[in-house]
This record gives structure tokens, C-alpha cells and sequence, in this order.
């Protein structure tokens, strides 16, 4: 879990001024206003804010599955040496499923309730990966299987037959692949640590409980070992126990997929327990960038802070819960300068003139707050 | 549950309710007039007849044995005789006009079914643009139409107006050309002409069969066709807000695949509702079609029953629409239960 | 006494805001432009039903013999019939017939419905289910074809073709008031009107009806347009107006023997029906969409 920072690792995902504006009758929602993240090859990063800050939109942004009255207007998704908002829409679906994939909050809603778990894991496969060899490899276990049963020369000179094509597989019927395909979902969902997968395989998302939900729905983004995983509050409608197993399971499963996790939440919980570094939203911004211990021992953004002294404490002397005094933003109508400005204890007079820029103030902790010049 | 276990527990059901439908129109038989009629012929017949028949049907009985006769009576074939059908027994009217009628309103529904759902679709995927505004014109025609009236014109158009330009023209009524039927004789076997001549591979009386069925069947469509297309616009639109759309455009799916795959079977669920109940217009749809196109179907039998007061004419049709009807409603919730997993196992 | 005119006072006191929500569903529709155009075409229709003595050039069963089958033209703009009958003034008059049928059907079918609704759901039990299964029946049946069996029943007139379709439609109104007051009655306004002893017939009228008036409304227009089309459906084969009476179904099957040579005997109240239940179902849509409460506001 602990990623060696003094080297500096490879950026997988850069985002840089993305804008992600909705146009609707009462005005222009800046929903996403000029956010600048980073995600590093195989960490864990978590992206902290309340609910209505703009995080949901922003891993939607980056897989440009934001619908009308919604847009993009502005900034650059640098994945891989591509900028993704700059491709086409065949070149970008591509991507999806395959490169990066996304899991969801509810997995009663986000899953389609009149296909099979089964098929709608194997659908990915079969969209994104070439079966020709799984195919191949799947019809010699079979013959080898009955081999075992009786022994025939007629079987032993066709499994003879096919391991030599394994170099150059046959183009394998739909049929096949679609079995293939099968067979993959369920080591798929034995790696998601899915109970009885076999049986899964065949059922209907209702007839799953809630924890297993999710796991099918985490199975469906890893089938193709996505590069980045993004999970969007993957845990709030789940059990605090199933919660604590589906974290633990992202864990293990980061390594033996080799990819990177985004996680989105507004539980700082689970932003200390799995995430290696953190960024902080609020209102449409990034304001706080930072490795998670740094973040929690030492928060800069007074909005941090806020945050961090708002969690009830179990031991020392009992007080009164502290709270961030007024509300979250209207993100139509927004406070001049810095966004904070109107609830922040130590507001300046720049605060209201003038909005911060995001800046290193210590070794990998950005901040963007007038405080820190 | 298997679909099979639940297909044999609805038709378990279903006996109850024919149970029900019989005791309503015995009811009705003895409310709207005297029961005897229905088993008596135009002719004259001296009151000895009328007595045997009344001892044979057991209408001198009290009433709830009276009841027991009728259900014999049904079971064992004899509905009474159909005065305004030159005097032939009920059943052999009803066997005689009911393909007619059967072949009518499947094609109609295939109509309705296989324009409304695409023209809904794409008015859904096309929202407000052009296309879309123009189906939801005639979605709202489709409810408002008087169908007698849009069968004249299609005649008044398709026969009239083309003949008379010189035009291929579509037949004005009946279900086959005469010569056709005399020169090429079909194979009666299911009584659904266009089934029967493409079993029997008579590609003339197919043609004249198909012909004779367009302007009856599109007529009968109609209002269906816009009750689905309408239907199937407004739970796309629905389905396409959900979650699991998003879901499924997140794997990388092409959008053919969302449409078709994941909304389209969603979608289906609440217009094969609209379609099932639509049913009970497509059979007051007959009636009408029948008449204009002049139809050998029930409906038109029907129509001449009540006409001219025919007892066992107007028993037997309405035991036969309630029959259709309850069918109708099993094999909706049948394919209610194909589409929607949710509802089989529960 | 006082006690009687202060409950209507009351009444229309507690109505208040309902008046306000009135008034806001008027603004809502003015916004729509295909509720306008059907609000007008139907209001044309009324109009021309209402003063039809005054506007139309001829009587209803005045025959100008001389004049027959004339296509339309600047004297007879919708043609004249085999009997030289004005088509565009038995339209006109038509509009009466058809009008005044569905007027009398949908009110009568919706008061009748609404009380019996009312008092099955409000009672529920097995009041409640005996009704129920009562109008099971009638549901049962498709409706042109019961209106058929009972106007045959009782005789071939326009009476009896009114009397027909209120037995026909009532059941659908009752099905749909008893749901609103099975809903009503669960509600804590009407337990609390109970706890300070109000009696069950003004807990009826005085809560339950008012919620009751708007899908009863939407229903309502809709059905008009449905009764205009079965009215006429059930004129043209037989089962309404007479022979020779200006009744647009019956004009349509007159108008049948001599489509190929005068077409416009059935083109034009055929169009009538197709217009004036498009203008009500263009109503009544716009209504249901108005009226549903997450598209509101």
C-alpha cells in the first residue's frame, strides 16, 4: 500500500483547467470549474468533498459520459500521452470498459435488472478482448477432460492438432466465444471473492444481496484489467461490515489486476484506511492536494480542517461538535474570490477579491488558500 | 421458478375464471330474455318441439340446476343455434367466422406491434427533432380516429381512386377473389387463409389472401399503432434516465448496444401492458372493420345477432369474447413474465 | 339554520388554496401551444353546437331537392346528400347530437362513478368488494360491444344509446375515485377530522371530493373524446340515430352507399369526429401533463 514517492512514479491520469458546465433554465451550473489531478501509476487516490461539490462529475467527465444540459467546455484529460477530451467518440469508447472503468454507487439502480450477471460481465469481455486463443484453449481442456475418461487415438491426434494452432487460433464461432466468454466472467467473479460464481454467473441481479451486487459490479470494471479503476462512492449504500470487506477486496485485488485506484468519496473513514494520497474538493474546485498522512496530521485548507475537526472524537474531553458555520455553495451563483471565503474563520481581505491558486506548499501537499503565499 | 411451472400455474388459474364467465352469461341469458330462444329455430315449431327441448336442455328444472345443464350443454359442444346465421348451431357459426376474425386481429396486432415499437424507438432516440414531433402527431390521431371512417377513405383511395387512374388497386371487400378461390382451392386446415396457402404452397391464393387482408388489417391497426408507438416513446424515454444505462455506456458498449440490449428489453415491459389491454379495442375495432370491409368474421356475426335479436348468436359471442379475453390476458402475462425476470421467481 | 350556511362558508374558505393551484394549472396550460389549438378547435365545435339554429344556412333535415349530390361549393360548402341535405349545416347540427351525448355520458358516468367510488373506498370491507367485483364485470367486456348488447336490449334510439355508454363507462370512474379515496382516507387530516367528531358524509364531501377533481378532470376530458368516437361508431352500424337524422356516425353510413360518387357525404363529419377528439384528447393530455406533480414547477 505504501507507494515509494521519492521516486517520482509515472502519471497515469493528468487532469489540467477541466470545466464541466451544466446549461439548464435557472442558470449555468459550474459544476467542475478548472480542476487540476493527478493519479499515479499504481496508487490509490482518494478525491474527498461533500455531497453537491462536483466529485460524481468529475469521474464521469473523464470517461465524457456526461449527457446534456451538460458539457465539457474547457481543459485536457492527459491518459496515457492522449488527450482524451481530443478524441473521437469511436477512439473514446474504446477506452471505457477497457482502459478505464468505473464502478457505482448503488448497485441496486447501476445494474440492469433483466440481464444475467453472467451476461453483462461477459459482454464486456467479449467487446474488449480477443477470444481467438481462450477459445482454442477452452476446446483442448474439454477433449483432454474426456481423454482422461476413455481413451481414444482419435482424441489424442486432435488435441495434438489444436495445440499446434495455439500459435495462429482459428476464428472461433459466436457461439464459442460467447461461452469463452462465460468462463472468463467466472474467474472474474471468483476474484472479486463472488460466493458460488458458477451459479452467479446464471442469476439475476435481484437475486443477489446487496454486498454480492457490488462485487459483480466491480467484476464487470476489472474483466479487462483496466489500467484505471475508478470507484464512485462504491461503498455508500452498502453495510458498514460488506463495506469494510469490498475496501479490503479493492486492495488485493490492485496488485494482482496492476491497476490504479480512484476513489471517490465523502468519507474521510475510508480515505484514511485505503487511499495513498488525497485531494480535497469543494465547490467545484480542488483545494487541497495531498499523501494521506500528511493530509490528516497536518491539514492546510482551513476548509480541511473544518473536515477533520467535525469527526467526533472517542477519547479526550467531551465537547460540542464543531461544524463549518454556513452552507455549501449555490454553484450558479458563486462567492467572488476564493469560494470559501464566506464560512472560513481566517478570511482575509484577498480571500474575497481574489481566488487562490493551487500551489505546492510543502513536498506533495498543494494547497490552494491565500494563508500559504 | 422455471417458466414452465409458471406458465401450467396461470393455466390453473384460468379455469376459475372460465368458471366465472360461464355463470355470467348463463346469467345474462335468463336476464336479457328467454332462454329457450337460444335453442330454437326461426321456423315455426309446434309447442311439442318446444317442450322436448325444454325437458333436453332442463330449463323446467329450478335454477342452479338449470345451471349444471348449461355446462353440460357448453361442454359437450351444443351453444344453440344461431337464428341469424340461417339457422346453423352456434358452434359451427363461430368455428366458420372465427378464423376470419383470428386472422384479422393477429395481423393487425403484427402491424401495430412491428411499426409502433421502431417508429416509438426512434422517436425516443431522436427527441424532439422533426421525426420526433411528426410521430407524436400521429400517435395522437391514432387515439382520436373514428376507424369506420378511415377504412371508407382508405377504400375511397386504394380502390376508387387507384382503379380509376389506372392504378394497382387494393379489393374492396371479402377475404379472397372468388375466381382466385375456385381456380387455386385452398387447403382448409387452420382457416387462417395466409397460413394455410403458404402450407400448402398455393402462391395465387396467397396473394389474393394477403391483398384482400391490407386495407381491413392497417384499418384495425391503427389505434394500436399509435397506443404503442406512444407507449413505447415514453418508457424509452424513462429507461434511457436510468442508472444502468450509464452504466452500461461506461463499459465502452456502442450506443446500438445500449439501445437495443439494455433499454429496449426494459422498455418492452410496460407496452406489453399497453399492447394486452389494447386488445379489448382491437376486438371493438373488428366489429367496425368488419362491417366496412364487410368481413366474414365474429365481429360482423355479432353485429347481425344483436340485430335482429338472435339469442343463441348473442350467448355464444359474448361467451366467446370473454374466453379471448381471458386468453389474451394469460398470454400477456406470460410474456410479462419473459421479459421480466423480477416476475417469474417472486 | 346558521349551521348550513356556515358549512358552505366553510367549504369555500377551505377551498382557498385550492383556487390559487387553479389558477396556477390555467397559466401552466396557456403555455403549451397544442393545448391552445385543441382548447380552440373544441371551443369552435361547442360554439357552433350551442348557436347552430343561428349559424347554420339550412335546417337539419331540410331537403332541397334539386340540389342533390352537389359537390361542395360556394352555396353548400360541404356538398349537399342524395336527399339535397346541406352536408355543412348537419354537421353543424351533428355537433349538437355528438356534443350533448358525450356531455351527458362522461357527466352522468363520472357522478355516478364518483359516489359509489367514494363510498367503496371510504368504506372499504365488504361493501368495498361487492362493488368491486360488480364493476369487474363490466370491465371485462370491451366497451363498444356492451354498449351494442344494451342498446340493442333496450331499443335502437339515441336515448337509449346515452343510457348504453353511462353503464358502459361508469365503472372506470368508479375504479379511480375509489383508489384516490382508499388513498385519502389513510391520510392524518382525515383521522383528524374524526378525532373532533366529524361524521363520515362531510369527511366525504367536504376532503375527499375536492382532492378528487383533478384526475377525475383529466379522465374526464378524455373519455369525451372516447364517447364522441364510440357514439358514433355505434350510429354507424345501427345502434344510435336513426335513419335521416344529422348525427355524425349516422351521416357517415348514409354517406357509405355513395362514397365512390360523393365522397364528401362521409369525408366531412368524419373529419368532425377525427377533430373534435383530437381537440379533446389535445385537452386532456395537456391536463395530465399539468397535473402531474413532478412536472410541476
Amino acid at each position: 500500500m505504501e507507494v515509494n514517492l521519492s521516486e517520482l512514479p509515472e502519471t497515469l491520469l493528468k487532469i489540467r483547467n477541466l470545466k464541466t458546465y451544466f446549461f439548464t433554465y435557472a442558470g449555468v451550473v459550474k459544476a467542475l470549474d478548472g480542476i487540476n489531478l493527478d493519479v499515479y501509476k499504481g496508487e490509490t487516490m482518494g478525491l474527498v468533498g461533500e455531497t453537491g461539490c462536483g466529485k460524481s462529475v468529475t469521474s464521469l467527465s473523464i470517461l465524457r459520459l456526461i449527457q446534456p444540459p451538460g458539457k465539457i467546455v474547457e481543459g485536457e484529460i492527459w491518459f496515457k500521452e492522449k488527450d482524451l477530451l481530443k478524441l473521437t467518440d469511436e477512439e473514446m469508447r474504446k477506452i471505457r470498459g477497457k482502459e478505464i472503468a468505473m464502478v457505482f454507487q448503488d448497485p441496486a439502480t447501476y445494474i440492469n435488472p433483466v440481464l444475467t450477471v453472467g451476461d453483462q460481465i461477459a459482454e464486456v469481455i467479449m467487446l474488449h478482448q480477443d477470444l481467438k486463443k481462450d477459445v482454442l484453449e477452452m476446446k483442448i481442456e474439454e477433449l483432454t477432460k474426456r481423454l482422461e475418461e476413455k481413451q481414444n487415438e482419435k482424441l489424442k491426434d486432435k488435441i495434438e492438432e489444436l495445440k499446434k494452432a495455439l500459435n495462429n487460433p482459428p476464428a472461433p464461432t459466436k457461439r464459442e466465444t460467447k461461452k469463452a466468454a462465460y468462463k472468463k466472467a467466472v474467474e472474474v467473479l471468483r476474484l472479486v471473492k463472488m460466493p458460488y460464481p458458477e451459479k452467479v454467473v446464471t442469476q439475476y441481479p435481484h437475486e443477489l444481496s446487496g454486498g454480492m451486487r457490488q462485487r459483480a459490479m466491480i467484476a464487470m470494471a476489472l474483466s479487462c484489467k483496466p489500467d484505471l479503476f475508478i470507484a464512485d462512492e462504491a461503498t455508500t449504500a452498502l453495510d458498514v461490515t460488506i463495506q469494510a470487506q469490498i475496501l479490503n477486496l479493492l486492495n488485493e485485488i490492485k496488485k494482482e489486476v496492476e491497476t490504479s485506484i480512484l476513489i471517490i468519496t465523502h468519507d474521510l473513514g475510508i480515505v484514511a484506511e485505503i487511499c495513498d494520497r488525497v485531494a480535497v474538493m469543494y465547490a467545484g474546485l480542488i483545494i487541497e492536494e495531498a499523501e494521506t498522512l500528511s493530509l490528516f496530521k497536518n491539514p492546510l485548507h482551513p476548509y480541511t480542517k473544518g473536515l477533520l475537526n467535525a469527526i467526533p472524537k472517542l477519547h479526550g474531553n467531551p465537547s460540542r461538535l464543531k461544524t463549518i458555520s454556513g452552507s455549501v455553495p449555490n454553484l450558479i451563483n458563486l462567492p467572488s474570490g476564493c469560494r470559501f471565503h464566506p464560512r472560513c474563520e481566517y478570511a482575509m481581505d484577498i480571500c474575497q477579491k481574489q481566488e487562490p491558486k493551487l500551489i505546492e506548499v510543502e513536498k506533495n501537499h498543494k494547497v490552494s488558500c491565500h494563508l500559504y503565499r | 421458478m422455471k417458466m414452465r411451472d409458471y406458465i401450467i400455474r396461470r393455466l390453473f388459474l384460468l379455469l376459475p375464471v372460465l368458471l366465472g364467465v360461464s355463470m355470467l352469461t348463463f346469467t345474462l341469458s335468463h336476464l336479457v330474455g328467454d332462454p329457450v330462444a337460444a335453442y330454437v329455430t326461426s321456423e315455426k315449431i309446434s309447442e311439442e318441439r318446444i317442450q322436448l327441448i325444454i325437458k333436453a336442455h332442463g330449463l323446467d328444472k329450478p335454477i342452479y340446476i338449470q345451471y349444471f345443464y348449461y355446462l353440460r350443454d357448453l361442454i359437450r359442444g351444443d351453444w344453440g343455434i344461431s337464428r341469424s346465421d340461417s339457422n346453423r348451431p352456434v358452434v359451427e357459426s363461430i368455428r366458420n367466422y372465427f378464423p376470419a376474425t383470428l386472422e384479422l386481429t393477429i395481423v393487425a396486432m403484427s402491424l401495430s406491434l412491428l411499426m409502433g415499437i421502431p417508429i416509438g424507438i426512434i422517436s425516443a432516440t431522436k427527441k424532439d427533432k422533426p421525426v420526433d414531433h411528426a410521430v407524436r402527431v400521429f400517435a395522437l390521431t391514432g387515439v382520436s380516429m373514428p376507424i369506420f371512417w378511415l377504412g371508407l377513405l382508405l377504400q375511397y383511395v386504394f380502390y376508387y381512386q387507384f382503379k380509376l387512374h389506372g392504378l394497382p388497386y387494393l379489393p374492396l371487400s371479402q377475404r379472397i377473389d372468388p375466381f382466385v378461390a375456385i381456380q387455386h382451392p385452398i387447403k382448409q386446415l387452420t382457416g387462417l387463409l395466409l397460413l394455410d396457402s403458404l402450407i400448402s404452397l398455393n402462391p395465387y391464393a396467397f396473394k389474393s389472401a394477403l391483398e384482400h387482408i391490407i386495407m381491413p388489417a392497417f384499418c384495425l391497426s391503427y389505434i394500436t399503432l399509435a397506443l404503442i408507438a406512444r407507449m413505447m416513446r415514453a418508457s424509452m424515454l424513462e429507461v434511457l434516465r436510468q442508472d444502468y444505462i450509464t452504466s452500461a455506456r461506461s463499459k465502452g458498449l456502442p450506443e446500438k448496444i445500449v439501445i437495443y440490449k439494455h433499454a429496449l428489453r426494459n422498455a418492452m415491459i410496460p407496452t406489453v401492458t399497453v399492447a394486452g389491454l389494447a386488445f379489448g379495442g382491437l376486438l371493438s375495432g373488428a366489429v367496425l372493420t368488419e362491417t366496412v370491409f364487410a368481413w366474414p368474421g365474429v365481429g360482423r356475426w355479432s353485429t347481425q345477432a344483436i340485430l335482429t335479436a338472435d339469442m343463441g348468436g348473442i350467448m355464444g359471442f359474448t361467451l366467446l369474447i370473454a374466453i379471448i379475453y381471458v386468453s389474451a390476458n394469460l398470454i400477456v402475462d406470460v410474456l410479462y413474465a419473459i421479459l421480466d425476470p423480477r416476475i417469474r421467481l417472486g | 339554520m346558521n349551521t348550513r350556511k356556515n358549512f358552505l362558508n366553510s367549504w369555500i374558505k377551505d377551498l382557498e388554496p385550492q383556487w390559487r393551484e387553479f389558477k396556477f394549472t390555467i397559466y401552466l396550460l396557456r403555455q403549451s401551444p397544442l393545448v391552445v389549438a385543441g382548447f380552440i378547435i373544441i371551443s369552435i365545435f361547442i360554439i357552433a353546437a350551442i348557436f347552430a339554429p343561428w349559424i347554420a344556412p339550412y335546417g337539419p333535415e331540410e331537403r332541397i331537392w334539386n340540389e342533390q349530390m352537389q359537390s361542395p361549393s360556394l352555396k353548400h360548402l360541404f356538398g349537399t346528400d342524395e336527399n339535397g341535405g346541406d352536408i355543412f349545416s348537419r354537421v353543424i347540427w351533428g355537433a349538437r347530437i355528438d356534443l350533448l351525448i358525450a356531455l351527458a355520458v362522461v357527466g352522468s358516468a363520472a357522478l355516478i362513478g364518483s359516489v359509489i367510488g367514494s363510498i367503496s373506498g371510504y368504506m372499504g370491507g365488504k361493501i368495498d368488494e361487492a362493488l368491486m367485483r360488480v364493476t369487474d364485470v363490466f370491465l371485462a367486456f370491451p366497451g363498444l360491444i356492451l354498449a351494442m348488447a344494451i342498446a340493442a336490449a333496450l331499443g335502437r334510439n339515441l336515448i337509449n344509446l346515452t343510457i348504453a355508454l353511462i353503464v358502459v363507462w361508469w365503472p372506470s370512474y368508479a375504479r379511480l375515485i375509489r383508489g384516490v379515496a382508499l388513498s385519502e382516507r389513510e391520510k392524518l387530516y382525515v383521522e383528524a377530522a374524526k378525532a373532533i367528531g366529524a361524521k363520515n358524509a362531510r369527511i366525504v364531501f367536504r376532503h375527499i371530493l375536492p382532492n378528487v377533481i383533478y384526475p377525475l378532470l383529466v379522465n374526464a376530458t378524455l373519455d369525451l373524446g372516447s364517447v364522441i368516437l364510440t357514439a358514433a361508431g355505434l350510429s354507424f352500424i345501427g345502434f344510435g340515430a336513426g335513419a335521416g337524422i344529422a348525427e355524425w356516425g349516422r351521416m357517415i353510413s348514409d354517406g357509405r352507399n355513395y362514397l365512390f360518387q360523393a365522397p364528401w357525404m362521409a369525408t366531412f363529419p368524419g373529419l368532425a369526429i377525427l377533430l373534435s377528439s383530437l381537440a379533446l384528447n389535445l385537452v386532456g393530455d395537456g391536463l395530465r401533463d399539468v397535473l402531474d406533480p413532478r412536472l410541476r414547477r
